[in-house]
């Protein structure tokens, strides 16, 4: 089928240059569009401001005090 | 050949006594007690465990910090887009000055736990007293999370109240 479309056998050396094209473009503005990816979800309201809030006050650092002490329990024979 | 005799003496004196000859024939002399064996068997045995929740706990730790950190860029970014424009926050370059100070002393206390884990070794005087010193730096890095939580808390809270 892509043989009897492809007479002059172009569309070959076509889809090679694009995506050489494709990935010297992504090469050239890596940062950006890694930047992109990495880039934080905006607060836009006051209630996803609380939200945001609630998130911080689920983490509790002081959870990590068990483990912790877990280390030194767990050494205890040495 | 008087003088190469006494050359002679003088250099066996001090090969017998440098500390490395010493330390050899005292290793020879007197192997490990039994139960320091045993201990460091023990220790051996234990290494792998211990060392994977020690990086376990940086790792928890150091995903924390990113956490805290994110949410102050965020709620920064909120106040400079929607909220400064109708109203301000009055001490909001101290609550700032603040998030960015507490930032500072976790991530001291981080190095300082990075440090004390990395030196854990069976082959020390005592792997406890290691593990000791890297749970009171560890307990160190938790109270900085605790005022880095609560700076950023200042944060949002000034800001959602003028809002």
């Amino acid at each position: 089928m892509t043989a009897k479309l492809d007479k002059n056998g172009i569309i070959l050396p076509l889809a090679i240059g694009a995506i050489v094209v494709i990935a010297f473009v992504v090469l050239l503005y890596r940062d950006s569009v890694f930047k992109i990816a990495e880039k934080l979800p905006e607060i836009k309201t006051a209630e996803e401001l609380t939200q945001v809030l609630s998130d911080l006050d689920g983490q509790d650092p002081s959870e990590m005090n068990t483990d912790v002490n877990g280390v030194v329990t767990d050494a205890s024979g040495l | 050949m008087k003088k190469t005799a006494i050359f002679f003496a003088t250099l066996g004196i001090f090969l017998l006594a440098s500390p490395v000859l010493a330390e050899d024939t005292v290793a020879i002399r007197s192997p490990k007690p039994r139960l320091e064996q045993a201990k460091a068997r023990v220790c051996e045995a234990k290494k792998g465990s211990i060392t994977k929740r020690v990086d376990q706990l940086l790792a928890r730790s150091e995903k924390m910090v990113k956490n805290f950190t994110d949410i102050a860029q965020r709620v920064m970014d909120y106040y400079t887009n929607k909220v400064l424009p109708d109203k301000t926050v009055s001490n909001y370059e101290e609550l700032v000055a603040a998030i960015t100070d507490k930032k500072a002393v976790v991530d001291a206390a981080l190095d300082d736990a990075k440090s004390k884990a990395s030196t854990f070794s069976c082959d020390s005087e005592s792997p406890k007293a290691q593990l000791t010193e890297y749970r009171l730096a560890m307990q160190k890095v938790i109270s900085a999370l605790k005022e880095y939580r609560t700076a950023v808390r200042n944060l949002i809270v000034a800001v959602k109240s003028e809002k």
